[in-house]
């Protein structure tokens, strides 16, 4: 019956194009729109890290001045990135199966000289485990392992770009790389890899690209690396040298990820921060009310706002648009459907239930909302695509499977809830009216 | 025309006369909302920095030679780069500053009137050495620029003595900006007031936007390179870009230099929110394309099956102009309705966006541009099926169905 | 067969009341062919809509096959109408987008036949009428008269009990009017029930019995006829004859 209902429906619309055009765009505009900037704001607020970030946990302590709150709307807002003597200290605790500090910056690679010139590039200073949690993809070697970390060992990862640049795209495992006074050996490199949001590190470019270039952090004093990005400090330091700088304990910008796989394991941690921050109280640091947050990844995303907020709301104006071109269908459904009141009467009085005649309509809505739908997502396709090469940082926005889904789903319920009232109509017309008529 | 019988035959077609009325409620929220944050972005927008953004360069030296990881090699570097900028032709002035319009950000502190139990502040803070005013373009407007003087102190570990501040900085703090001679405090120094600008807008992460001091001194370092700002002359920015990357080359080839003109760095800034307008506003334009669409659909609808109506109508001595009348009449009272449910919507979507989401209240000013185009929109939407329906014979009225 | 007592019928609006049928008691045998006479107005329509299921009636009884269908629901009434009565129209009522084949398909969609079966008797009825080469046409591609018979196609396939027929040759010249008669003498002598609306005094000669309607009552005179009818089968071919 269903087929058979789905054939009747073809032929219906092909009898009349032009009502089939009107409706075929208005719900394929409808679904275009609402696909785009769902989809949109989707790129942003989505899991980067499916079934894994709800335990990897970014780690805040609110370190401020006593004297007021770190500056935010919320009365509880605290640094978004702790210091790196902290970091030195949470370093220590073993109840993580993974942990990483990070931070960026910029440094100069200085590559053979018949390749290319010097040049300054964005390099991420991370511990190991960073590529492991991260699920950080590789297409030659991998990332370098805490041993490396302890040495530290002078060893580097690449990105495709990086690879392609110097390398000329081989698989440059082993080769060497000079990065500011001191040579590197190249242990991975990754594949290309564009997350929408670069969400192992919110502050600052939330959006931005991954990085070229990743090294190990304990090279930070021995290189002298100063952070390239957000630093925040409220105490005022008399600093000398870049030993006093990193043992300033209130100046923070060093960002801080654990990996904490059962529930057990979280409630550990977080009352280790705590018991570490009550500690440092006692040395007349933390001055503030206890305000630690162990956040989750999504958490983490949220906290930082990381979906701006006019995307939020070009996303509910794009599905009441949608609800527009609903109303819109109602009104040209049922005409449609009234014009046919005599050949429905034909039905009736060959033995159509009401059942069957509502149903025979429903699938003609749902066949306008199927091919509609799918000519607006086409259309949705090309306008992310246009929209990707507009938006600065050519920031990569993708129709995923969560979004074909709900654009389908979007596409069914529009032509169910612009259908049920034409098609509840015409199946509760006495079957006798039309029947001399025709 | 009478009204009343149309109203009464429009009694007969409720769900049709409702579907266009909840249509057009919702396409005056829509718009209407849509404008609201079109306009809002576009204020944004139209923030005016007090510089000479168009014509304003901004230069970053990374070095790489040894040399310059002496700190001193590269504060002194910097009165020669100084020099060098200001011989180009077309460079009108440069200043070193670790100051960049339109990043969206920067660097800030708090600070306190000197000696005052004052809950400090939040203010920007940047240094700078050469010619600020003639490179921004802002104006000193109390006071005076820093002179030579006020860099004879240690300006690797030592802070500087002197500072200038923006007008709206003193006034949140001072409540006045007559504040030369007066004295802040940062918590790390005590400096003394010697001028005061305007204006100065500088969007930053948090609402500090037109507060900011300046102090004295060559900023650089080696990780971070120098920074210069450079005013060019009105037209001159490419060609002066070249002569500025052979001239400093030449000066030193040590380091690796980049330039941005600012109006590419604030366009950059700007572009989520031109984004937003190019998106809000094809909502907009396709809205109403839609809703027209609904109405000519509708109406056509009603005109076919009024066919035999009209025709009666005809024959009984209606003119063209009476049935032409009669839809556009009809339909302007349907329009009308769906515009004044449109205003309750309008309102209530704009609570939920601000409540929930984000923007700002709605001004009604937007509401009747709003109903306004809509209005026109229905009538011109009307006319199409309206002149169908008018052209019905009345012959048609004698041919049985 | 059918057996109507008494049936009344008013279609309400705001302003008047119509007395569609008043009163109106039929019955009807199996194997009959019935010509149910009268002027514009008198309730025949409304007679056919009742007899079909199409419409409800306000009070008295009503049994098809001995079966109460008073109380019945609209899926029920669907599937008695689907399964035990065809339609014959003078409009024809052809469903324009169909090809004949599809037409004729139509009804044993909705009894939910199997494709075998339904093909079965599609390709049995089109060939019964004539028009099994002419499946793949369309409605408009045929005569009124050809249209008429694939409506009577339609009708053979569901093989219904009775046949309720609408001024069937209300649209055609009067040679494809005796094809179409010829075609439903035909189905009757197969047994099956016709009781068909008509205007014109040749088609209701050819039916077996004639009854009139005025004002929503079937006509005393005719009466005795049915009785007489009903009691001897030879007397009525002797009527009809006498005709």
């Amino acid at each position: 019956m269903l087929l058979y209902n789905i054939r009747i429906a073809a032929k219906s619309l092909r009898r009349n194009p032009y009502m089939t055009a009107l409706l075929l765009a208005a719900i394929a505009l409808g679904i275009c729109v609402s696909t785009t900037f769902t989809t949109l704001r989707h790129a942003f607020a989505k899991d980067p890290l499916p079934g894994k970030s709800s335990k990897v946990f970014y780690v805040r302590m609110d370190n401020w001045d006593p004297a007021q709150p770190y500056p935010g709307d919320d009365p509880k807002s605290l640094p978004p990135q702790i210091s790196y003597a902290d970091m030195r200290e949470l370093m220590k605790s073993t109840i993580p199966t993974r942990q990483t500090a990070l931070f960026i910056s910029r440094l100069f690679i200085t590559p053979d000289p018949k390749v290319a010139k010097p040049y300054q590039e964005n390099v991420r200073l991370a511990f190991s485990d960073f590529f492991t949690m991260f699920d950080v993809p590789f297409q030659y070697g991998s990332g370098w392992d805490r041993k490396a970390d302890a040495k530290p060992e002078a060893v580097v990862v690449i990105d495709d770009a990086t690879n392609k640049k110097l390398f000329a795209g081989a698989n440059s495992v082993g080769k060497t790389l000079r990065i500011d006074d001191r040579v590197f050996k190249v242990v991975g490199v990754l594949a290309p890899w564009r997350p929408t949001v670069r969400y192992y590190d919110l502050n600052g470019g939330a959006v931005n690209a991954p990085e070229a270039i990743y090294l190990p952090l304990n090279f930070t004093p021995l290189m002298q690396i100063r952070s390239g990005g957000n630093s925040d400090g409220w105490r005022n330091y008399t600093i000398n040298s870049f030993e006093e700088f990193l043992k300033a304990a209130d100046i923070d910008w060093i960002q801080f990820w654990v990996e904490l796989p059962t529930p057990e394991k979280q409630q550990a941690y977080r009352d280790f921060i705590d018991n570490y921050v009550r500690d440092q109280k006692k040395h007349g640091r933390f001055e503030r009310p206890l305000n630690n947050r162990v956040t989750n990844l999504m958490e983490t995303i949220g906290d930082f706002k990381v979906v701006l907020p006019q995307l939020s709301a070009m996303a509910a104006v794009s599905v009441l648009f949608l609800a527009v071109c609903s109303l819109n269908l109602v009104g040209l459904l049922l005409g449609k459907f009234l014009a046919r009141a005599p050949e429905v009467s034909v039905r009736r009085a060959l033995g159509a239930s009401r059942g069957q005649v509502f149903l025979q309509h429903i699938v003609e809505c749902e066949v306008v909302g199927i091919i509609g739908g799918a000519l607006g997502m086409l259309l949705s396709f090309g306008v992310l695509k246009f929209l990707t090469k507009v938006l600065p940082g050519s920031i990569p926005i993708q129709i995923d499977g969560t979004m074909i889904l709900s654009a389908v789903f979007l596409s069914l319920v529009a032509g169910f809830v612009a259908g049920v009232y034409p098609a509840w109509r015409i199946c509760t017309m006495p079957p006798a009216i039309q029947l001399k008529l025709q | 025309m009478p009204i009343g019988p149309i109203f009464r035959a429009m009694t007969h077609n409720r769900t049709r006369v409702l579907l266009i009325i909840l249509e057009i409620a919702f396409t005056l929220a829509i718009v209407t909302n849509c404008v609201n944050m079109i306009v809002d972005e576009r204020s944004k927008m139209m923030k005016q920095s007090g510089f000479d953004d168009d014509n304003l360069l901004f230069l970053r030296s990374a070095p790489f030679a040894p040399e310059f990881r002496e700190q001193q090699y590269i504060l002194n570097h910097v009165d020669s780069d100084l020099r060098v900028l200001r011989a180009i032709p077309g460079v009108k002035s440069a200043v070193n500053t670790n100051f960049i319009p339109w990043q969206g950000g920067g660097s800030s502190t708090t600070v306190k009137i000197a000696g005052s139990k004052d809950v400090p502040v939040r203010s920007q803070v940047y240094y700078n050495k050469g010619d600020l005013f003639g490179t921004l373009g802002t104006k000193l407007i109390e006071g005076r620029d820093f002179v030579p003087n006020d860099f004879d102190y240690d300006q690797v570990n030592g802070n500087p003595k002197v500072v200038i501040v923006s007008k709206k900085l003193a006034e949140l703090l001072f409540k006045t900006p007559h504040v030369i001679g007066r004295q802040i405090d940062d918590g790390q120094a005590v400096y003394t007031i010697v001028g005061v600008l305007d204006p100065f807008y500088n969007p930053y992460g948090w609402p500090i936007h037109e507060y900011v001091f300046f102090g004295p001194s060559t900023v650089g370092s080696f990780a971070r390179g120098t920074r210069f700002l450079i005013r060019v002359e009105p037209g001159a920015m490419k060609s002066t870009i070249a002569a500025i990357e052979s001239a400093m080359t030449k000066s030193n080839s040590g380091r690796v230099l980049t330039m941005t003109p600012i109006d590419e760095i604030k366009s950059n800034f700007f572009s989520g929110g031109r984004l937003v307008m190019k998106a809000m506003t094809a909502v907009i334009a396709l809205l109403v394309f839609v809703t027209a669409l609904g109405i000519i659909g509708i109406t056509s609808l009603s005109v076919s099956e009024r066919t035999k109506q009209i025709g009666t109508r005809r024959a009984l001595g209606a003119t063209r102009r009476n049935i032409l009348t009669h839809f556009i009449l009809e339909n302007w009272m349907v329009t009308t309705a769906g515009l004044v449910l449109g205003i309750a919507a309008t309102y209530g979507l704009n609570f939920l966006l601000v409540t929930h989401v984000s923007g700002v209240k709605m001004d009604w000013r937007y509401v009747a541009v709003g109903m306004v185009l809509l209005w026109v929109n229905g009538l011109i939407a009307t006319i199409p099926p309206a002149m169908r329906g008018a052209s019905v014979s009345p012959a048609v009225a004698t041919r049985s169905v | 067969m059918l057996e109507m007592k008494n049936i009344k019928k008013i279609y309400r609006t705001e302003l008047i009341e119509t007395h569609a049928l008043e009163d109106f008691s039929l019955h009807v045998e199996a194997g009959e062919f019935v010509a149910i006479m009268g002027p514009s107005g008198s309730g025949k329509t409304t007679f056919l809509n009742v007899a079909g299921l199409l419409d409800t009636f306000d009070s008295g009884t009503y049994l098809l096959d001995n079966k109460d269908v008073s109380r019945l629901s609209d899926s029920e009434m669907s599937r008695i109408r689907n399964q035990n009565i065809g339609f014959v129209f003078q409009s024809f009522n052809l469903i324009p987008d169909l090809n004949v084949f599809d037409n004729v398909d139509v009804p044993l969609r909705y009894r939910g036949l199997s494709a075998s079966d339904r093909k079965r008797r599609i390709e049995g009825s089109l060939d019964l009428v004539g028009l099994s080469s002419r499946w793949k046409h369309l409605p408009s591609q045929l005569s009124g008269g050809q249209q008429q018979r694939v409506a009577i196609a339609r009708v053979l396939a569901g093989d219904p009990k009775l046949i309720l027929a609408d001024e069937p040759t209300g649209n055609l010249d009067s040679l494809m009017a005796r094809e179409i008669m010829d075609l439903l003498d035909q189905i009757n002598s197969r047994g099956t029930t016709i009781i068909m609306v008509t205007h014109s005094p040749e088609c209701a000669a050819r039916a077996s019995r004639e009854v009139h309607v005025l004002d929503g009552k079937v006509l005393d005179l005719e009466r005795p006829r049915v009785a007489v009818t009903r009691e001897s089968p030879t007397t009525a071919g002797l009527a009809s004859s006498l005709n």
